[in-house]
């Protein structure tokens, strides 16, 4: 029987591992909310179980090791809290979810009553930088802080060092992975080395990104060359803190909606690719560890430019969104491409079908991205409320009783 | 120049995305004394028009629709709008929000921007709206159509308590409701009682034109 490792590297290098391995949770977005973490802990009638909010904007839960054995995980993140995990955590206090149940918050998460039964998070400035509107059930940010610059000249005066990866945070990091990497099996992932489009977004506001990008080029390049400053610092940093210890290196950056790319290859190519391309390139020259980029949406257009680009492992194949079809990705990219997601969709299956279709559609998905290796399996994007318990349960005992490989029962 | 030359020019500027140059031909059409109106409805809507067949050709993407969105917009607020005598002539009236817990507005705000191109009166309510608010702006603005958006499946269910609201108060048959969003399907769309589902910005407009007699 192969470690949990062992299981996780074979299927990245395109190969078939004992069975299909297995994610919840290892990073943030194949997660699961707290009030689904909470539904699904009493489901299964676990008692002492600690609801920790990891992710305040998402409100996600970290999977507990019961969990994480219950459903056969292969890969932790190496910043969690709860066992098994290393010797740097964050602290952590008491809070309310909106179901009233007690939950754990890290210690620095200090939201305010909007007034009206939602909540609002402010800066150190006091300016309201998130909110939780009444009956919502995610910290949403609405703070751009270069939305209305006057000039080109205050984009060099924004704090980029500010963003830059601290000494003392590179030793925890490195010092956690240590630890997991001796005293576990699991593989292990740090998802967190940057995103360079999706920051642009949040600095300029989104509307404001797409119009710099596809005509305001001046203010797009400016502003990407101070943000490849930084993110080149940190993943240079990444890379001798993490390598030979981490098996994956995760980046992040949204390009598609439901319907399609947010931006054309055309301006992909142009503005963004050979950004990528230095950050993924360095990675992969200098490193063994993979390269996974979360990217929502239908990204079907871009995927080429990505793989060129350095990617190795995609998220989370949402397999709900246009030309997104399982069967197309792994015929069109699978060779080239792993497939960390899309096992079951979480917009319409996984929360509005019965456990026998949801099995049958985890069956399909498994036989279809699983046939060589290059599949990790986790449902599309983190666990929404309201999701059946009992649906989470039965995807993943799926793909722990039909994942085994040779996946012979796909014949049929 | 005849002016129908001038309104080609524009409509070419428009479509390679040259903000500086579309201006300045707009401003020198206005300096010439073209109606503003003819611009809007021999250059620009065209144009606008042009770029939507293409989306929905696969041709342009989403960002070609945004970018053509904000030059509208820029037109418009900079030039067009302080020149306009009268009131343009409209398709109708459209209550625009997204629903109740839900904060997300890019989907929203590209419909409402391509509503508007098209001739409405858009009367965005906003983000995280509740039902009692989308039935106050149907009494006070009485709409033809109100259009809700949702992200997010935990607050896509709001739609059809905004339906719910609108039945209550006996003002459910004045109005046409159309709904869309990332994880709104037909389907869904028909179950709540809705009168129509829009995939895109593109789709929601020609919709739009339809449920008010026009297309």
């Amino acid at each position: 029987m192969m470690t949990k490792r062992e299981r996780l590297i074979t299927a990245l290098k395109h190969e078939e591992p004992d069975r299909i391995p297995i994610d919840l949770g290892s990073m943030r977005s194949t997660g699961i909310t707290a009030l689904a973490y909470y539904q699904l802990i009493n489901f299964l009638k676990i008692r002492n179980s600690t609801i920790r909010v990891y992710d305040t904007g998402q409100q996600l839960a970290e999977p507990e090791k019961k969990i994480l054995e219950l459903f056969g995980v292969d890969v932790i993140d190496i910043t969690r809290s709860l066992p098994p995990c290393g010797p740097y955590r964050r602290e952590w206090k008491k809070w309310t979810l909106p179901n009233g149940v007690e939950c754990e918050v890290p210690i620095n998460f200090n939201p305010e009553p909007d007034g009206r039964g939602g909540w609002v998070i402010r800066n150190d400035k006091g300016i309201v930088i998130s909110r939780m509107p009444p009956k919502g059930f995610y910290f949403d940010g609405n703070y751009h802080p270069l939305e209305k610059i006057k000039s080109i000249n205050d984009i060099d005066d924004y704090n980029w060092e500010a963003h830059k990866i601290s000494d003392k945070t590179l030793r925890k990091l490195r010092e956690n992975a240590i630890f997991l990497r001796e005293t576990t099996g699991y593989g292990l992932l740090f998802h967190s080395a940057g995103s360079i489009h999706e920051w642009g977004q949040g600095l300029r506001g989104w509307t404001n990104w797409i119009v710099d990008l596809s005509v305001r080029k001046k203010i797009a390049e400016k502003m990407l060359d101070h943000m490849i400053e930084v993110i080149m610092y940190n993943v240079k940093k990444l890379v001798s803190a993490l390598d030979g210890i981490v098996d994956v290196l995760g980046f992040g950056d949204d390009l598609g909606t439901q319907n399609g790319p947010q931006i054309s290859p055309k301006i992909y190519r142009e503005m963004l690719k050979s950004y990528h391309e230095e950050m993924y390139g360095y990675v992969r020259k200098h490193s063994k560890m993979f390269i996974f980029l979360h990217s929502c949406g239908s990204i079907y257009d871009l995927l080429p430019d990505l793989i060129d680009a350095g990617v190795e492992i995609i998220n989370p194949v949402q397999i709900s969104a246009a030309k997104m079809n399982p069967r197309n990705l792994k015929e069109k990219f699978g060779e080239e491409l792993v497939f960390w997601g899309g096992g079951v969709d979480t917009q319409n299956i996984l929360i509005n079908e019965t456990p026998e279709n949801v099995s049958r559609h985890v069956k399909e998905n498994i036989c279809i991205f699983g046939k060589n290796g290059g599949f990790v399996f986790t449902q599309v994007h983190n666990i929404q409320p309201f999701t059946p318990p009992e649906n989470i349960v039965t995807a993943y005992k799926t793909v722990l009783k039909y994942g085994k490989y040779p996946l012979s029962f796909c014949e049929c | 120049m005849t002016e129908n030359e001038i309104f080609s020019k524009i409509r070419e500027g428009f479509l390679s995305f040259d903000f500086e140059e579309t201006k300045e031909l707009v401003k020198d059409a206005l300096e010439r004394g073209v109606d503003p109106v003819e611009i809007i409805e021999k250059s620009l809507r065209p144009a606008m028009e042009i770029v939507g067949e293409k989306f929905e050709q696969g041709e342009f993407f989403l960002s070609e629709l945004v970018v053509a969105g904000d030059l509208f917009k820029e037109i418009m607020d900079e030039l067009i709008s302080p020149r306009l005598k009268k009131e343009e002539k409209e398709l109708g009236t459209v209550v625009i929000g997204t629903v109740r817990g839900d904060l997300h507005d890019i989907g929203k705000n590209i419909v409402a921007t391509m509503l508007r191109v098209a001739g409405f009166k858009v009367i965005d309510l906003g983000v995280d709206v509740s039902p009692e608010a989308f039935l106050e702006a149907v009494k006070k603005y009485k709409p033809d159509i109100v259009g809700m958006s949702a992200l997010l499946t935990t607050t896509m269910i709001e739609m059809e308590n905004v339906i719910k609201e609108l039945e209550k108060a006996g003002v459910r048959k004045d109005v046409k409701i159309i709904v869309g969003g990332a994880a709104v399907t037909e389907d869904f769309a028909k179950k709540i009682g809705a009168d129509a589902y829009g995939k895109d910005a593109v789709e929601a407009v020609a919709i739009c034109k339809r449920l008010v007699g026009v297309s």
